[in-house]
């Protein structure tokens, strides 16, 4: 599961660079490969490392591209010569690393990204939909709704993230405690595959419409 | 820790429940083992959990009898101690640290002073434990101090925090042998419940003292924040399910389903009734039927 980078490091967004910095060193002391040779851990280990080096790439280019890029640099120039337009190019790009589980990937491309529109955000929200940040997912969900309200895959998203059904608690219904688990099992399991599927993605092949 | 995340006992099979109190049973006595009478006193449903989460297969998980410090006269079944317990100890002692801390700054007088009581007990069971679990000392002390800084900047994306919480039950899985990031994965939401049930929990308090409490960016009064604690809850007990088929065989696993599916829910229901009258087995009060 790709990790928020500043999660990754153990900072806030609001760190300065010298907090950030010095994260970057505790972890990377920590987990210093040298330290993990013919460790038991060491693929934990180098995992981590890994994980932090990218991390500290992201923030730092987060932070130094600020506002005034609208281009992005060469992250996605290549799917220029797609021949579409930029813009829907670079989009299709995210969309298929989304597809293809590579949420650091994408993410990475949208950060760059200072002008964004409706898609961007529908796009965002299922990075963060993956991850597990179900709540900034739907803000983001309902931000794309709100900005192009016409589009109905982004009125779907927002619909299923406010659909959720909330499961029977008692078990009464169903009668014997197995039925009542499996209930709540479908219930859960059409719900996440029905979301999956709108971002693109499936969770599920034998449930659902595409 | 706080006992949020525990299973709807009701509808466990018979087995299931003997199986889940020897594991609680088993983390007892491996607090005790490994850092000390008193620290047994530490146990909690969900550290059992993570213990339950973290057993590695059906040959890690062995049953035997043994007597019980808490009521002598009778023998109980318990888990024969593991890596996932002993993990699972570890992560006991070091959440309690911090957690004795923050009592410190929030709770009433006489609990403060009990807490000054047992706060060196807990400092020299936690250095054991940063000794024989470097890497989950480490990483749990940094997701605790992320979410301590969030709370005090006031963030103002709930998932971010939880995000921090989540961290110091992913750091859990670091030392499992298989299905690391299935494990990991489903410690994280774990934590991240236990974090939104506890913010519910204090909801009304919070509001009281008008103290930080992470429903507040969402929810302005009880109800509401429930509602939303019980729909993050549904995307939480979703994404389970896929990660626990990765964990089948985890003879645990149809307990750790009942967690998610019943358990949770009924914590956040449970949050409506005061601690008192709270039933700690069972229906809560009231009329039903089968």
């Amino acid at each position: 599961m790709a990790k928020d980078p500043y999660s990754v490091l153990g900072v806030s967004p609001q760190a300065t660079d010298e907090e950030i910095k010095k994260a970057y060193r505790e972890l990377a002391k920590k987990y210093h490969p040298d330290a993990y040779r013919n460790h038991p851990l060491s693929e934990l280990a180098e995992e981590k490392m890994k994980e932090i080096n990218e991390a500290y790439d992201e923030v730092q280019k987060m932070r130094a591209g600020g506002s005034s890029r609208t281009d992005g640099g060469s992250a996605y120039s290549y799917s220029d010569s797609n021949g579409s337009s930029g813009r829907s190019g670079v989009y299709r790009t995210v969309r298929m690393y989304i597809q293809s589980g590579n949420l650091g990937g994408a993410e990475q491309i949208l950060n760059g990204i200072a002008d964004r529109d409706a898609e961007w955000y529908f796009l965002m929200g299922s990075i963060l939909y993956r991850r597990g940040w179900y709540d900034d997912a739907r803000s983001n969900f309902e931000t794309a709704a709100s900005m192009d309200p016409g589009n109905a895959e982004y009125r779907a998203a927002v619909e299923r993230m406010n659909a959720v059904n909330r499961t029977g608690f008692t078990g009464t219904g169903a009668g014997a405690g197995g039925n009542d688990a499996f209930c709540n099992l479908c219930q859960g399991l059409i719900c996440a595959d029905c979301l999956c599927e709108a971002c693109g993605a499936n969770l599920c092949p034998c449930i659902g419409c595409r | 820790m706080f006992g949020y995340i525990k299973p709807f006992s009701p509808d466990l099979r018979v087995r299931e429940l003997e199986g889940y109190r020897a594991v609680y049973c088993g983390l007892c006595r491996a607090l005790k083992k490994e850092y000390g009478l008193f620290a047994s006193l530490l146990v909690s449903y969900d550290m059992t959990f993570a213990a339950m989460v973290l057993t590695e297969g059906r040959e890690d998980c062995r049953f035997a009898s043994c007597r019980c410090v808490a009521s002598p006269f009778r023998k109980k079944t318990c888990a024969v101690i593991n890596d996932a317990l002993k993990v699972a100890a570890a992560g006991t002692v070091l959440t309690a640290l911090r957690k004795a801390e923050d009592d410190l700054r929030d709770e009433s007088f006489f609990k403060r002073l009990g807490v000054r009581l047992y706060r060196p007990f807990l400092k020299h069971w936690t250095k054991k434990a940063e000794k024989k679990y470097p890497e989950l000392a480490f990483e749990t002390g940094r997701a605790l101090s992320l979410y301590e800084t969030l709370e005090k900047e006031n963030c103002e994306s709930v998932d971010r925090m939880l995000d921090a919480a989540g961290m110091s039950g992913e750091a859990l899985a670091s030392y499992a042998k298989s299905e690391r990031h299935a494990r990991a994965a489903i410690l994280y939401d774990a934590a991240r419940f236990m974090t939104i049930a506890d913010a519910l929990d204090d909801f009304r308090e919070d509001e009281k003292k008008g103290r930080f409490n992470l429903l507040r960016a969402r929810a302005g009064r009880y109800e509401e924040a429930k509602e939303y604690s019980l729909r993050y809850l549904a995307f939480l007990s979703a994404g389970a399910e896929e990660k626990l088929e990765k964990l089948s065989f985890d003879p645990y696993q149809p307990i750790l389903r009942n967690v998610f599916l019943l358990g949770m829910r009924r914590s956040l229901e449970e949050t409506e009734t005061p601690h008192r009258k709270r039933r700690k087995r069972g229906y809560p009060h009231g009329e039903r039927s089968l």
